[in-house]
C-alpha cells in the first residue's frame, strides 16, 4: 500500500526523550522529543531535529545547554502532561509534576524518575526553512545503576525504555533473543582475500 | 553511575534500517542503519548521520537515491550479514541473500520482505569534520500490506519492526512490545 510520504515516522519505532531546559528568565520546560539520535557510535554528540517555534529550540539559543531525558514506559502520564502545548511562561516542571534532578554540568537541571541524563552544550545549530538541526555535544552522561550494569548496559526487561511506533503509540522494546558482537562486523582475513581476489 | 558521554548510544532505544543504495556502476550494497530520525512528523524528509568512508555515502553521492527499508524481527540473520565491512564491489543483496523490491521512484531496489521502503533523493549534506548528515527527501512510500490495516497503520501483532539496544561489546535487537 502506498502511504503519504510524511507517514514515514509511523514505520520506524522511535527512541521518546524529554528535554529539559530553562529560559535566561530561569523558567524552567520539559518537551517530549522523538526526531533524536546519537552522531555515530564512539563519538560524543546527539542530533535532535526541532521546529523553529519551539521554547526547548529558543531556550537552548539562550543558554546554549540543554538535557535529554530517558524516561521509562511509567513515565507516560509525565511525558502526555509535557506533550501539551503551554504557553513560554509556564513551568513544565510544576505542570508535568516532575521533579528536578540537579545536573553537574550545565543549569539547566535533569528530571528525577527517569533512566538516564545526557547533559549537553550545543555545538552547531544548523537552520533551514521549515526546521532546525541541534547538535549537542554530551557533555556529561548519568545513568540510575538501578537499571544498568557497571559497563553502562540496560537492564533491558526492568528499565522498559519509551520508544514511539504507528501512530504515537507509546510502548518499549522487548528483548528478541538475538544479539551481535560489534567484532561480528568485520571479515576476517581470508574472507577479506576471497573478496579481494574476485576483482582480479 | 557516571558514564562516559560516548556511552550515551547505549541509553537510548534505537530503531534499525536496512539502506540499500547502487553505486554509478550498478553494485548494489545493503547497510544496516541506527543513526536515524525524520525531520519532524509532519513534513517528508529524514536524516541520517554517517561516517565519511562508507559505500552507502559514496553511493547516495553518486546517485542521489537511496531506499531506507524497515526490517522485522524477522530478517535479523540478513541484517547481521549486511552489517560486516564487504569491498565495495561485493553486491550485498547476494551475500545476505535478500531479493530486490523493484522501487517506484528511484534506481536502488528496495529489499523483498521488509515492512516498509522509504524511497529517497538527497536534499543535502552536511559535512563535518568526523561525520555527514544526510538528508533525504521521500519521494515514495511504501507499506506491505501483510504488515498493515486497511488505514495503513502498522499491526504490532504482526509487524514487530526491528530496533536495537546498544551494549558495550556488542548489540542486543529487540522489537516493540
Amino acid at each position: 500500500m502506498i502511504l503519504d510520504p510524511c507517514r514515514r515516522s509511523q514505520v520506524l519505532p522511535l527512541p521518546v526523550v524529554l528535554i529539559s531546559t530553562m529560559s535566561k528568565e530561569g523558567i524552567r520546560n520539559a518537551a517530549p522529543w522523538g526526531c533524536v539520535t546519537p552522531i555515530l557510535r564512539p563519538l560524543d554528540e546527539i542530533l535532535i531535529v526541532s521546529w523553529i517555534e519551539r521554547d526547548t529550540l529558543n531556550n537552548i539559543r539562550q543558554t546554549g545547554e540543554f538535557v535529554v531525558n530517558v524516561p521509562s514506559i511509567e513515565m507516560i502520564e509525565e511525558v502526555t502532561t509535557c506533550a501539551k502545548p503551554f504557553p513560554p511562561q509556564v513551568d513544565e516542571f510544576v505542570e508535568g509534576k516532575l521533579i528536578s534532578r540537579p545536573s553537574t554540568e550545565v543549569n539547566p537541571p535533569g528530571i528525577d524518575g527517569c533512566l538516564a541524563w545526557m547533559e549537553c552544550t550545543l555545538s552547531e545549530e544548523i537552520l533551514r526553512e521549515k526546521f532546525s538541526l541541534i547538535i549537542g555535544k554530551v557533555v556529561h552522561l548519568e545513568a540510575d545503576d538501578r537499571f544498568f550494569n557497571e559497563k553502562g548496559e540496560m537492564d533491558l526487561a526492568r528499565a522498559k525504555p519509551m520508544c514511539m511506533i504507528a501512530e504515537q503509540r507509546y510502548t518499549y522494546p522487548v528483548d528478541s533473543g538475538s544479539s551481535q558482537k560489534y567484532s561480528e562486523m568485520f571479515l576476517k582475513k581470508d574472507d577479506l582475500a576471497r573478496f579481494e581476489s574476485q576483482t582480479k | 553511575m557516571i558514564l562516559t558521554p560516548s556511552k550515551r548510544e547505549q541509553v537510548l532505544p534505537l530503531p534499525v534500517v536496512l539502506i540499500s543504495s547502487i553505486s554509478k556502476d550498478g553494485i548494489r550494497n545493503v547497510a544496516p542503519w541506527s543513526n536515524v530520525t525524520p525531520i519532524l512528523r509532519l513534513l517528508d524528509e529524514i536524516v541520517i548521520a554517517s561516517w565519511l568512508k562508507r559505500d552507502t555515502l559514496e553511493n547516495i553521492r553518486q546517485t542521489g537515491e537511496f531506499v531506507i527499508n524497515v526490517p522485522s524481527v524477522e530478517m535479523i540473520e540478513a541484517v547481521k550479514i549486511s552489517s560486516r565491512n564487504y569491498p565495495s564491489h561485493v553486491d550485498e543483496f547476494e551475500e545476505a541473500n535478500l531479493s530486490p523490491h523493484p522501487s517506484a521512484k528511484v534506481i536502488p531496489p528496495g529489499i523483498e520482505g521488509c515492512i516498509a521502503w522509504i524511497e529517497c533523493t538527497l536534499s543535502e549534506e552536511i559535512i563535518r569534520d568526523k561525520f555527514s548528515l544526510v538528508i533525504g527527501k521521500v519521494v515514495h512510500l511504501e507499506v506491505n500490506d501483510s504488515f498493515v490495516d486497511q488505514s495503513g497503520s502498522l499491526d504490532l501483532e504482526k509487524a514487530k519492526p526491528l530496533s536495537v539496544l546498544l551494549g558495550h561489546k556488542g548489540m542486543r535487537y529487540t522489537y516493540p512490545a
